[in-house]
């Protein structure tokens, strides 16, 4: 079964984002190219693909008051309030929600120098 | 081994906060002034960056060019045929002037243009001005002898101008061209509260819509408007318009079936379509049956969103396929594509066999990774 990913991005000055990816290195090299200086995947989450996007579209929908906005754009960004803690908390209990349970931590505070773990 | 595929895992139901928050169980009554409104729109960076633009532009209010209001005797009423419409006899006789709907506080007043030449042409209202001459000349109208319609008055918001584009635009914008409509989700608000808080049931619509939204409530289903704060909610949907179209007896099956697996999300579209199909081709829905497929959504897509999404992208390249060409999508292929999982993944419940041969072999376009991870589970 092929491996598909949900992370949670930080950028420089802290602010939380989350995203899936089919392949997290290519992801997060994109993320610091666009940045400029290396991006980090504070959590990577590995399971199956369709338990991965049920996990983004949990995020999406339940946490839309607290997304960042760039004019009335909706990002996958959080506002500054949006803690690591928080984000935790909210995977937990999505994954226990919606009995997401193939998909586990699989790292954390990664970016692709790691290359493929 | 595959039949684990269909085993549903119950999922710890949490309180709904719906059942608080339900804004059709109960109307606040709650009266604002106009400046409530004023100071909303005030603070929103659109209405900010709209004043700035009219600063920039150097645009003004004229009061003078508002339009003004007049009696005015039906006779002095030109339609200019190549700005409205043709009549609608039709929408004279079954909607504006139905006995049983027909309300005089509720006749709108007519908007024209008048020419420097004294002519007054209608820009919108030429129905409701028709109506009540013919009314006044079948003697249905009191105190009015039936020869005198032409002397009749009525209320009138007019312009002076001979400028007939601007008629032509105003024609537009007056039906509908750049006017906000009323939504699917406030015409049935309206509906709901006319029959709960008026207790009027004179409409049978209204009693209708009153009785869907009612069963759907007794299994925590929801219906919120688009972009409501609301619809992250368990319950909740916002295709008001597909639910009010569905019998009643679909809403149950539909609603419960929902409340009874998957009482945790909101509610996608796809569940009316589904149930709609399952019960025009009288399938049997045994408990058995319900549960399995709510177990084959759960294993293997999560939700109906999930599946929504696998089976949309399976019908693109089933029918690019099977016709050359990508099709739009088709609502019944919600349930086609699911039956067709289940048999193909041995499920023994009986089910339309029109329903397995329609799009026959759509269930070989899901993604490689749901029909391996479906034979795995």
């Amino acid at each position: 079964m092929t491996n598909y990913y949900f992370y949670i991005v930080q950028n420089l000055r802290g602010r939380l984002g989350f995203g899936i990816a089919k392949d997290y290195v290519e992801r997060n090299k994109q993320y610091s190219a666009h940045s400029g200086d290396l991006i980090a995947f504070p959590l990577l989450y590995a399971g199956p693909e369709m338990k991965c996007k049920a996990l983004e579209r949990q995020f999406k929908k339940y946490t839309i008051d607290d997304i960042w906005l760039v004019d009335e754009w909706r990002t996958e960004w959080w506002n500054d309030y949006v803690t690591l803690d928080n984000v935790k908390e909210m995977v937990t209990d999505a994954i226990e929600r919606k009995r997401l349970l193939e998909v586990k931590l699989f790292t954390t505070d990664y970016n692709f120098e790691q290359g493929y773990l | 081994m595959a039949m684990q595929v269909f085993k549903y895992q119950d999922i710890t139901r949490k309180p709904n906060p719906m059942r608080i928050l339900n804004p059709l169980a109960k109307a606040s009554n709650e009266v604002v002034d106009l400046l409530d409104r004023i100071e909303t729109l005030e603070r929103t960076n659109a209405w900010k960056k709209l004043i700035k633009q009219w600063q920039e532009q150097g645009k003004m209010l004229d009061p003078d060019l508002l339009p003004k209001v007049a009696r005015m005797g039906l006779g002095k009423l030109d339609i200019a045929n190549d700005i409205q419409r043709q009549l609608d006899a039709g929408h004279c006789a079954k909607t504006i002037a139905n006995p049983t709907r027909f309300m005089e506080q509720l006749v709108q007043a007519l908007n024209c243009v008048v020419t420097s030449d004294g002519k007054w042409l209608s820009i919108d209202g030429q129905h409701t001005a028709t109506v009540i001459a013919s009314l006044i000349r079948a003697g249905l109208v009191k105190g009015v002898n039936a020869d005198n319609w032409r002397d009749f008055e009525v209320n009138v918001l007019y312009v002076e101008t001979d400028d007939l584009a601007f008629a032509r635009k105003a024609f537009g914008i007056l039906n509908g061209k750049g006017k906000k409509q009323q939504s699917a989700y406030s015409n049935l608000r309206t509906s709901v509260y006319v029959v709960r808080i008026d207790k009027n049931t004179d409409d049978e619509e209204d009693v209708a819509i009153e009785r869907k939204v009612a069963i759907a409530e007794k299994y925590d289903c929801y219906p919120v408007e688009i972009n409501s704060s609301l619809n992250k909610h368990p319950g909740t949907f916002t295709n008001v318009g597909i639910f009010k179209a569905r019998s009643d007896e679909v809403i149950e099956e539909s609603c419960k079936w929902h409340n009874t697996y998957f009482h945790q999300d909101s509610i996608h579209v796809s569940l009316f379509f589904m149930f709609d199909e399952l019960a025009k081709n009288k399938a049997k829905l045994t408990d058995k049956f319900l549960r399995e497929l709510a177990g084959l959504i759960q294993n293997i897509f999560v939700d109906l969103d999930g599946y929504a999404e696998a089976v949309k992208e399976a019908f693109r390249k089933f029918t690019k396929k099977q016709y050359g060409e990508e099709m739009n999508w088709r609502d019944d292929a919600y349930i086609v594509g699911l039956l067709q999982l289940y048999k193909e993944l041995g499920g023994t419940e009986r089910v339309p066999q029109l329903l397995l041969d329609t799009y026959s072999d759509l269930h070989l376009y899901f993604a490689d990774e749901i029909v391996e991870y479906a034979k795995a589970a």
